[in-house]
Formats: C-alpha cells, structure tokens, sequence
C-alpha cells in the first residue's frame, strides 16, 4: 500500500521543471551518459550509497545529491563533496512527496566534474544483478538443499537495516525437518508408523442381529452371509448397511480412525509428527522501491 | 388362600432382605475371621489390563461433556470410543472438540440411527483392547470406577462385570427419589447378593464391562430392548461367569416423570418374556452345551419372581376382593408394617456396605413409601408380562429403528 502511494506521488512529480509526465522528451545536452532511452528532467533531493564487493553498503561515501534527470533506463544526478565513487555499483535513494527515500541499484556508467560538482550517470541494473530484488531480501527455497535462505547474508542484510533503508518484518513461521530444518511434505499417516499406505476399510450392519463388521467377514464365498446369525442372501438396503470403518497401515498394521500428520523431510528424508516439527521465523525485509516508469508516466 | 398367599409371603416380601442380611452377616464374620486369624491385606487395585470405554447416545449433548470429563484420565490404559447413533442436535460436535483436545478419543458418528446394540457393535472394530466398558452418556462415574469394574476380570472365567447404577438425581421429585431406594435396594444389594450366589443375570447398560474375548465369541449385542440382558444372558450361555463390583459406582439420571418410568419399567419387563421365557430358555435345559445349574437357577429365579409372582398378587387381590371382610384393612396394614420394617432393615445392609451412607440414609427415609410404589410397578409389571405373552408389545417399541425391528427375529 505504501509502495502504491510513492507510486502516485511520484507520477506527481516531473511537473516541477518541466512539463508533467508524457511530454516531449527533453534533451540535455549537457548530458554526460549516452542513454538512448527518452529522458525527462528530474530535480530532487537524492541519497547515495555506494555498494561494496561484499553487498554491504559504504557508508563512509555515502552522501547527498540532487538529481538532474530520469530516463526507463537511469538517471544523472550531481553530488558535491565527492571527487569519485570507488565503486560502479550504488544505492540511490530518492526523496518522494511524503518525504521518504525510494531506492533503486543503479551501475555508474560515467562520472565528471562540473562545475566543482561531480555529475554522475548512472544506469537500473537488470533484476538478476539488483541488490534489492526479492530472493535478496526475503527466505527463499534453495533447490539443492531443500532449505530456506535469503540471497544475502544475514549480517549484510542488517547492515542495510541499522541505515534505514530496509525495515525487517516476521514474514512467515513455517514448520520445518526438526533435524536439518528442510522443507518436509505433510501428509495423514499412521498413528504408529507414520506411514502414508492406508487402506480405509467398510464396516457392515447388519440389521436383524445388531452385527457390525468387516465386509470380509461377511463377503466370504462370494455370497453375503452374516457370520454371526449365518443368514445368506443379504440384500443391502433391506438387510444391512454400511458404515465407515478404521484405517488400517499396510505397512505396520495399526489400525484406528485418528490419523496422525506426518511430516517427511525432502532433504534428509527423516519422518516426525506435526508436534515435533521446527517452528522456523522468516523475517523478510521491505524496502520502498523507486520505479522509474512510474515517475516517467506513460509515454 | 394360603396357596396364592405364601410364596408373596415368604419369597416376595423379603427377597432382597434375606439375601442382604445373610450376606452382610456372612461379610462381618468373614472379616471377624481375618480380624482373628489373618493379617490386614491392603487394598490396592493391582490388576490394570487396557479398556475401551464406549459411549453410546442419541441426542445427549447436554450430558455427555459431563460424562466425558468424569472418565478422562481415571484409568491410565484406556480409549474411548463415543458413537452418536444419528442424533439430531450438536452431540458430535461436543464430542469431536473433546476428543480434540484428549488423546486417545475416537468419534463414531452416524447418519441414520441404527439403534443401541448396533451403536454398541460399531464401536467394536475400533477396540483392540481387553476389556470393553459401556457407559450411557447420561451418566458419569465415581472415582475409581473403573480399577473396581476390571478386577474381577483377573479371574479368566469371567466374562461380564456388571457396575452398581445409581441415582444421580436422586432428591429431584418424589419419582425420582423413590427410584433411588429401588436402586439401593435391587441393583447395590440385591445384585451383590445374586452376585455372590452366581446367579447374576444382568450387566447393567449404563455402566458394565465385557472381556473382549466374550463379546467377540456371541456376536456382540443383539437388537434390544433389553439387550443388556440379552448379551449378559448369551455371555453365560457360552460359558463365562458374570460378577458384580458393588464399589464400581455410576450415577445416571432417572426418569424424573411417572409416565416415562412406566414406559421404562414396561421396556423392562418384556425383556424378562423376550428373553428369559423364549430366546434363552435352553439355559435351563440339562442337554444344552455349558450347562451349569446356576444358570437353570437363574432362570427359576426370574420366572418365578419376575412372572408367577406378579400374577400370585394380583390373583390375590381378587380373590380378596371377592371374599372381602372386617379384618381385611387390618391384615393388609401389617403387609405394610412388616414390609417397611424389612424395607428398614435392608436399608440397614445398604448402610453396612455404603460408600456414602449420610446420602443413602436420607434416601432410605423414603422406605414407608416403597409398598405404595411397588403396588404401582406390580401393576405395571402385569399389563408388560401380559401384553409381551400375548402380543409381543416389545417388537413395536420405538426404542429400536422401524427398519431395524422390521428386520430382526421377533422372539
């Protein structure tokens, strides 16, 4: 909800120095990097975090800027107190109506001085190299191991929380293997065994002497006859009726009609109860994105 | 005269008496005897095999938490097993959420009613143990109910025990409270009695206890009314004994209206024709296999206080009636005096052996009634052994499905 809000507002906000969204591009020819992309003039308060090689953020670089221009594909930007990034890669962080920074992974593709001001262009990376794609940022199924993770470290993804540009939330508290914390599969088993080779038998009434059994009992020779009284010849309906009997195990023989949930672990294969199952804690974290075609508007 | 008036004399008027006073007297020399000679053994409940303990209604939602809550976690081998036989109101669901929360609690549920015994029966495949216990849902147990009612299956001989049924409502109205003493009296006492003498033909539907093993070997319950007796009738048949644990106590609620305890007490009575005079009259038969004589007893016990002495009293009456004089108040007022006064005296024997005897006391003190309640249900007892003989009255009650007693054997 949060998220569509700074969408609206930002298709607000081209108005300020230029025409509103979906005008004629504007060329600058100032312009630094060699975007083909329609460019639109963009002028606000903006934050920069460089990015290092572990997908920490700099702090020490961090600085502010002001934005000069957006395109669908990036932006430039003029910064004062730095002479150069270390980095190509950085986190921007522009300021939306309400007063929050919205961010996006930008590439540098160039940088110069200008003025005494560094002008910097800088490229959205593509969602396979963006710090703040999802699988990053929230526990995801690893395939090979059948066990939840987010894409970064958790100590790199705090690193970004005590910045305050991600915000961490319980996501979700799955029931995971208690023995490797996996992902399992849930099924109805056996009480006894666990096992999922149930066989639901039916029971028969029979009227006339009140006899409740198997329909083995009664289905012997292949005529119906009541092994209790021994009458033949019993039409159902009239003579008897059936009921829902137990489940029986194939594999252990237990028998009884309160099935118990079993877990069986994808990775390990180890097979538990619900009771023993691991309460795991996801915790995602959420962060206020920047969309660029939202603040370009439709063109 | 003398003919129609002495077995109501010397058997009627004092059977629950002499059998009482000779036990209790029996019971106190036996302890005088282990006082003298014998070192105090302890009581411990040292036998503990695994039960199943079935609940079986219809429409008894209101009670059946009650009931519920009165056997979780009594007895540490048990299950339960609660079947609603098609009721109509939320008694699944009450059972379901119980179950939910307890271990070990099986809910059977079913569509269309199919009557008690096959509600009893259905319970059965989902029992692996050894002991199967029978509880009504509108009634609850007394602490350690259920240690008492599995000790005499040490002995492998036994087949059925049967519980003492109480009154659990006992100073609800007068109907209520006489029925108490009624229970005191036939089922604490004299069952304790016919217990000792083998001659025990009934395990109580509200709270009684089969062997597995026995119930397996003649089928289960057979369709009612009276299937309790019916079932405790076959399991002698075939060989087992049937005992009675006095201190294995269940409180059930009594009908509270005179019209349903007729109805009851009518039920009853056709059970004593159905069965005691048709289906299981080879019991008495030198020739039938399992003979033994105290089944024969057993028998000669029913026919002659259940049956002929109804129609000896009534037969009485009229011939009173018929040869009516100035002494005939006086000679009925000592009936009357001489029957609360053993009434008194049984109570005396209930006191001896009660678990409770402030409660049982108070109940007593209805004994100056009895004679008028008795007269009542002698009535009653006429018009059910009548009709039964006649008509066979039992095979349209309504306490079996129609489709059920349109199928079955009418006995």
């Amino acid at each position: 909800m949060l998220y569509d809000s700074a969408l609206n507002l930002f298709c607000d906000a081209p108005s300020v120095d230029v025409g509103p969204c979906g005008s004629a591009p504007y060329e600058n020819p100032k312009a630094a990097e060699r975007r083909v992309a329609a460019r639109y003039l963009f002028t606000k308060p903006m934050a920069v975090i460089p990015i290092l090689p572990d997908h920490s953020p700099d702090s020490a670089f961090r600085g502010d800027a002001i934005s000069s221009d957006i395109s669908a594909s990036g932006m430039g930007f003029e910064i004062d107190a730095l002479r150069s990034f270390p980095g190509r890669r950085m986190l921007i962080g522009v300021e939306g109506d309400d007063g929050l920074l919205y961010y996006a992974t930008v590439e540098v593709r160039n940088q110069c001085e200008c003025e005494g001001r560094l002008r910097v262009g800088v490229r959205f990376v593509p969602h396979n190299n963006d710090l703040l794609r999802w699988e990053n940022l929230f526990p995801t199924l690893q395939p090979c191991s059948y066990q939840f993770a987010t894409g970064l470290p958790e100590s790199t993804l705090r690193r970004w929380v005590e910045i305050g540009v991600l915000e961490p939330f319980l996501a979700d508290r799955p029931l995971l293997c208690p023995r490797c914390h996996a992902l399992p599969t849930y099924h109805q088993g056996c009480k006894q065994c666990g096992s999922a080779r149930l066989d639901n038998q039916r029971l028969i009434h029979h009227f006339p002497c009140a006899y409740v059994g198997y329909t083995e009992e009664f289905d012997r020779t292949g005529e119906m006859i009541c092994p209790k009284c021994r009458v033949r010849n019993l039409v159902v309906g009239a003579d008897y009726e059936y009921l829902q009997g137990p489940h029986r195990c194939a594999d252990c023989g237990w028998s009884g009609t309160d099935l118990e949930t079993v877990g069986y672990c994808l990775a390990c294969h180890w097979r538990f109860t619900l009771r023993q199952a691991w309460q795991a804690e996801f915790i995602g974290y959420h962060v206020n994105r920047l969309d660029p075609l939202a603040i370009i508007g439709p063109t | 005269m003398l003919v129609l008036l002495l077995p109501i004399l010397f058997l009627e008027i004092p059977r629950y008496t002499l059998g009482a006073v000779a036990l209790c007297l029996g019971h106190m020399l036996y302890q005088l005897f282990n006082y003298c000679f014998r070192s105090p053994s302890p009581c411990v409940f040292d036998y503990c095999p695994t039960i199943t303990v079935v609940v079986a209604g219809l429409n008894e939602a209101k009670t059946l938490p009650h009931t519920l809550e009165s056997l979780w976690g009594t007895y540490p081998r048990m299950n339960i097993v609660v079947v609603d036989d098609g009721s109509t109101d939320e008694m699944t669901s009450i059972a379901q959420s119980f179950a939910d929360a307890h271990e070990g609690v099986i809910v059977l549920s079913r569509a269309e009613r199919g009557g008690k015994s096959s509600a009893l029966n259905y319970a059965l495949p989902f029992a692996d143990d050894e002991i199967v216990v029978c509880v009504d849902s509108d009634s609850h147990l007394a602490p350690n109910a259920l240690w008492e009612i599995v000790q005499p299956f040490r002995d492998p001989r036994v087949g059925a025990v049967s519980g003492t049924v109480l009154a659990r409502n006992a100073f609800c109205n007068l109907v209520t409270w006489l029925q108490a003493f009624e229970y005191l009296r036939c089922i604490f006492l004299g069952r304790m009695f016919a217990s000792k003498i083998d001659i025990l033909g009934i395990t109580s539907g509200a709270f009684g206890a089969f062997r597995r093993e026995a119930l397996d070997r003649v089928g289960g319950w057979d369709v009612g009314p009276g299937e309790d007796g019916d079932l405790t009738l076959r399991i002698r048949k075939s060989g087992y004994r049937v005992l009675f644990a006095p201190y294995a106590q269940c409180f059930t609620n009594v009908p509270t209206h005179f019209w349903r305890l007729l109805k009851q007490r009518r039920r009853w009575e056709w059970a004593v024709i159905t069965f005691e005079c048709r289906k299981h009259v080879d019991m008495g038969s030198p020739l039938s296999p399992n003979f033994r004589f105290a089944n024969l007893l057993l028998l000669i016990e029913r026919w002659t206080f259940n049956v002929l002495l109804t129609f000896l009293f009534w037969a009485y009456l009229v011939w009173l009636a018929f040869h009516w004089h100035a002494n005939v108040p006086l000679q009925l007022f000592t009936y009357y005096v001489i029957y609360v006064a053993l009434d008194f005296l049984t109570l005396g024997v209930i006191l001896y052996y009660s678990l409770d005897p402030k409660r049982d006391l108070i109940i007593g003190l209805i004994a100056p009634l009895m004679p008028f309640y008795q007269f009542v249900l002698r009535a009653v007892s006429l018009w059910a052994i009548t009709e039964e003989i006649f008509v066979r009255s039992s095979f349209r009650d309504t306490f079996v499905p129609e489709h059920v007693r349109n199928a079955t054997w009418h006995w």
